[in-house]
């Protein structure tokens, strides 16, 4: 037992030396990811322009009932100009990509009217980095309390959209053939992220919507997003959206998708309008981590930057915000993927993966499938897992393991990681109060080669963030860990990738602990 | 006699405690299930949840809706409650009429609200408001 302890002090430290906010020097560690910091965390090369607009009245489908109901369409357009200014000129090195924002609802005076400036720091950033962003008015549905008017919001980013494109046909305008309505992204907070959501899955008219970032939004609508690369933050301390709702969006989106969870970030401070709220972070911190992450899922998909793909997909994606305390965790999805299990097979049999193989434990104390959407035990995932439970108090002392087998021959070469997303249970007695939780997981070929690699090397499985405030419910987010599947031929190069048996995950670096678990696969 | 039957006792209820507060379950019994519920919709709130700005809201009348709003749905009952300090965020304000919700609320100023009258509300009822902030007014008002 003192071994298994001192292994999780020493994976502990590990973890808290290894954690990419916890200073400069970690940071520094990865040349590609302070790259991207820097390129996209402090603004682009492009002076901004920013002019308004209001082509008054448009009809939108009235909530709730049948027919439309008349809205007035206005907003705030910012891009890359010849200078900075108000109705300068486009720079000329375009046709650019567009990008169309949707704020959150505030109907609280006297910011009624004006909510699309909410963001406007995104927005300038954005420009900057060759985009033009408009941000469009919504709080003229923003009056509907029940139903949410989401569906609304989605039809007035279509109508902003295709108000650019009479721009980019207009000669006479200031986006004379200055749009490129060929690569469009969506970006929204709260209600107005829903809408962007909305503007995505309800896009029959095909506008060329090539991805969707959103910060805490709604799920008022239980949309599935196809299709659409997708991007989402959530505050763990976000005391409006408190009920895991972005979480559950995110679940339900198709890959390419990512998520991060950040402890201690409000739903507010997302904004630089709404000046309340509470936080474990500065505002400015908020700002950096939307405005960088933005900044890269757009250049993934609206530029085919590649390389942002690493920067997005990995725990080092934490934009470097200069605030010590502040820890991220990282969901991400790629398209490109062999499930060994996602849990989601009916009848449920925690004994089969799915792949129709055999998966085997050995002294673990309690495993068994269960539902992740369990609000009251602190769970929001819209999804199946497995719970799994070790303690070496209560068991011989052998190797607490769990294993799940591949059919023949199964070649993984084609991929680049194995991945899974894990947490701990909020409260258990098996995990110990603010401690990561952390476990082997081993690759095992035909031959018998194994290889052998620990979460910490990656992070760690964080303890759920904790508030001390009655109106933001703990919540056990899961986060994912994807292992490079070099770093296990590295620990044994005599593994053949391309003929591998099982994987075996050996809970033999803590003492007890219980977590859930999900999404294993080899993927890109 | 009595002292075996009060140690047994004991020992029952203190065996069942520490199972209990000690979460043992070596039997691999699984924890228990909760469904989804429809709780994960509702973004409800209580006084002192909310972490930033409250408004304490004031209903001053509220009195059947006769008219029209191009918002709300033709043919629909309403009501429109006159107060103070109403507002809405991601969710709210929440209006119930006779203790269930309304299904259309809307906030057309911070001292009005037209709700919807939910079917088979009517006579002396209950109408409450509550804003984000889980600050909530109630008044009585007669439907009929």
């Amino acid at each position: 037992m003192r071994i298994l302890h001192l292994a999780r002090i020493v994976g502990f430290v590990a973890v808290v030396l290894g954690s990419p906010l916890m200073g400069m020097a970690t940071s520094e560690k990865s040349t590609s990811r302070g790259d991207y910091e820097f390129m996209y965390q402090f603004p682009g090369p492009n002076p901004v322009g920013m002019v308004e607009f209001d082509v008054g009245r448009v009809d939108v489908n009235r909530p709730g009932g049948s027919g439309t109901i008349s809205v007035r369409h206005y907003g705030v357009i910012f891009y890359p100009a010849e200078m900075d200014g108000s109705d300068v000129p486009l720079h000329g090195g375009g046709p650019f990509p567009l990008i169309v924002f949707g704020h959150g609802r505030y109907q609280v005076q006297p910011q009624v009217g004006s909510n699309h400036e909410q963001a406007t720091y995104l927005m300038r950033h954005l420009a900057s980095h060759g985009y033009i962003a408009a941000s469009v008015n919504l709080d003229v549905v923003g009056q509907y309390a029940v139903p949410a008017a989401i569906p609304q919001r989605g039809e007035l980013i279509h109508r902003t959209i295709d108000l650019l494109e009479e721009y980019h046909n207009d000669s006479d305008s200031l986006f004379a053939s200055g749009v490129d309505l060929s690569r469009i992204g969506l970006a929204g907070h709260s209600r107005g992220g829903e809408g962007v959501v909305a503007a995505a899955v309800n896009n029959d008219a095909g506008r060329n919507i090539l991805g969707v970032f959103t910060i805490a939004p709604t799920d008022f609508q239980l949309y599935s997003l196809t299709d659409t690369p997708y991007y989402s933050i959530y505050g763990a301390r976000d005391g409006d959206v408190n009920n895991g709702w972005p979480i559950m969006l995110y679940d339900r989106a198709e890959p390419l998708k990512g998520f991060l969870f950040v402890y201690g970030a409000s739903h507010f401070h997302f904004t630089q309008s709404i000046l309340f709220d509470a936080a474990d972070m500065p505002r400015r911190a908020h700002h950096i981590i939307a405005r960088t992450l933005a900044t890269a899922f757009m250049k993934l998909n609206l530029d085919g930057d590649d390389q942002v793909l690493q920067f997005l997909s990995f725990d080092e994606s934490i934009p470097r915000t200069g605030h010590r305390v502040i820890r991220h965790y990282p969901l991400f999805e790629h398209p490109e993927r062999l499930v060994v299990d996602d849990y989601e097979n009916i009848p449920r049999d925690v004994h089969v993966n799915s792949l129709g193989e055999d998966v085997l434990e050995v002294d673990i104390q309690d495993l068994a499938e269960a539902n992740l959407n369990r609000p009251g035990n602190t769970l929001y995932h819209s999804s199946f897992g497995v719970r799994v439970t070790w303690d070496y108090s209560l068991t011989p002392p052998n190797e607490a393991a769990y294993t799940s087998r591949f059919p023949e021959m199964i070649n993984v070469d084609p991929y680049d990681f194995f991945s899974l997303r894990v947490c701990q249970r909020f409260n258990q007695s098996f995990n110990p109060r603010n401690e990561f939780q952390d476990f082997d997981v081993a690759l095992v070929d035909h031959k018998g080669e194994s290889a052998s690699v620990s979460l910490s090397e990656f992070g760690g499985i964080p303890y759920p963030y904790s508030p001390r405030f009655a109106g933001v419910p703990v919540k056990s987010v899961m986060r994912s860990f994807r292992i490079p599947l070099s770093r296990f031929v590295v620990s044994n190069p005599n593994l053949d990738l391309e003929s591998l048996a099982e994987v075996s995950l050996f809970f033999v670096r803590t003492q007890s602990g219980r977590i859930f678990m999900d999404s294993l696969e080899f993927t890109k | 006699m009595k002292r075996p039957v009060v140690f047994v006792a004991g020992l029952v209820l203190v065996t069942g405690l520490a199972l209990i507060s000690s979460e043992m379950i070596v039997t691999g019994a699984p924890e228990e299930i909760e469904p989804p519920t429809e709780d994960s919709q509702l973004l409800d709130r209580q006084p002192g949840d909310y972490p930033g700005a409250v408004k304490t809201p004031h209903i001053e009348e509220v009195s059947r809706f006769v008219g029209e709003n191009d918002l709300a749905v033709p043919g629909d009952e309403y009501i429109r409650i006159e107060g103070t300090n109403f507002f809405g965020t991601a969710v709210g304000p929440f209006v119930t009429v006779g203790g269930k919700q309304s299904s259309m609320v809307l906030l057309l100023s911070p001292t009005e609200i037209l709700a919807s009258i939910p079917a088979g509300i009517s006579g002396l009822v209950k109408v409450s408001v509550k804003n984000p902030d889980g600050r909530q007014v109630d008044m009585a008002v007669d439907l009929r």
